[in-house]
């Protein structure tokens, strides 16, 4: 191995301490993710892993390369660009929204237009029992008018009966065939939906 | 003990700590009860995959492994979010 022999030990240091920082808080975070029961618990360990476990390697690596070749190494600050904003997986998953028992969290869901699969984990928690059936069967809230002509269209033909389907959003079939679980919450709302 | 030794050990250590948590998120990948339990799953995989490069970089002393490391990190955050459009919509592309 021939890259530390130069560098101080003023350098090393930090360098060796950040490494394992580091990867220590990585292996925690990923810990988390594996053992914590709920999904929404199970979301907190990786957005440590990501936020700080990177963050540590990340200015490690750029002290090491700018120690070692003298000049000033940041081109690690674009992986920190493209990973470190907290939008990554928690915009998406709703973390940004704060703990499922919130009451602002019905506020901000925006009523079933945010996050389709938020709404399991909202819903569960808020009928009071808080199991932890997952976010794949529950029953969904009802939705908004624009995409509920898509199922009311599928109720249609399932029915075979016509419903006065309201002109809005195209149903995409393949889109509604991609996943056999999204085909079941859609009909498991289609009665609903046709009566509105 | 030379700062060699010292930094040697410490990236042994981080990487044998990013392969165990890489263990793990692949044991939350084969049993997790939702997609988006899965979801996560890889998202951390593709992070701790970043985290590996990057670390074999400054154990190689190259910069090589830096452009690895951000295509990685790059790829993993679109396909987390296609992914995520994906169980959002049914469909990644409206």
């Amino acid at each position: 191995m021939n890259f530390a022999q130069t560098l101080p030990w003023w350098a090393a240091l930090p360098v060796a301490f950040l490494l394992v920082l580091g990867g220590l808080i990585a292996v925690i975070g990923t810990l988390g993710m594996f053992r914590l029961k709920s999904f929404y618990q199970r979301i907190h360990g990786p957005a440590i892993t990501v936020t700080l476990g990177t963050g540590c390697i990340l200015v490690a690596s750029m002290l090491y390369f700018s120690v070692a070749q003298s000049r000033l190494v940041i081109h690690e600050l674009l992986i920190a660009a493209s990973s470190e904003p907290p939008i990554r997986v928690r915009a998406w998953t709703g973390e940004e929204w704060g703990p499922p028992d919130a009451a602002a969290t019905l506020v901000l869901a925006d009523a079933q237009d945010v996050a389709l699969r938020l709404h399991g984990g909202v819903s569960v928690r808020v009928n009071g029992v808080d199991d932890e059936r997952g976010i794949d069967d529950h029953r969904l809230p009802p939705r908004s008018p624009a995409r509920d002509s898509c199922a009311s269209s599928i109720a249609a033909r399932t029915a075979s009966r016509s419903s006065s389907v309201t002109p809005g959003r195209p149903c995409r079939r393949s889109a509604v065939r991609a996943s056999a679980s999204w085909r079941r919450r859609y009909l498991a709302w289609a009665p609903i939906a046709s009566r509105r | 003990m030379t700062t060699a030794t010292l930094l040697s050990a410490a990236i042994l250590f981080a990487l044998a700590c990013v392969v165990l948590a890489m263990v793990l998120c692949t044991l939350r990948l084969l049993i997790g009860p939702s997609a988006q339990d899965r979801v996560l799953a890889l998202d951390t995989l593709w992070m701790c995959t970043m985290l590996l490069a990057l670390m074999l970089g400054i154990r190689h002393g190259s910069e090589i492994y830096f452009e690895a490391a951000l295509i990685i990190a790059l790829l993993g955050f679109v396909s987390t979010i296609a992914l995520a459009k994906f169980l959002m919509r049914g469909e990644v592309i409206e």
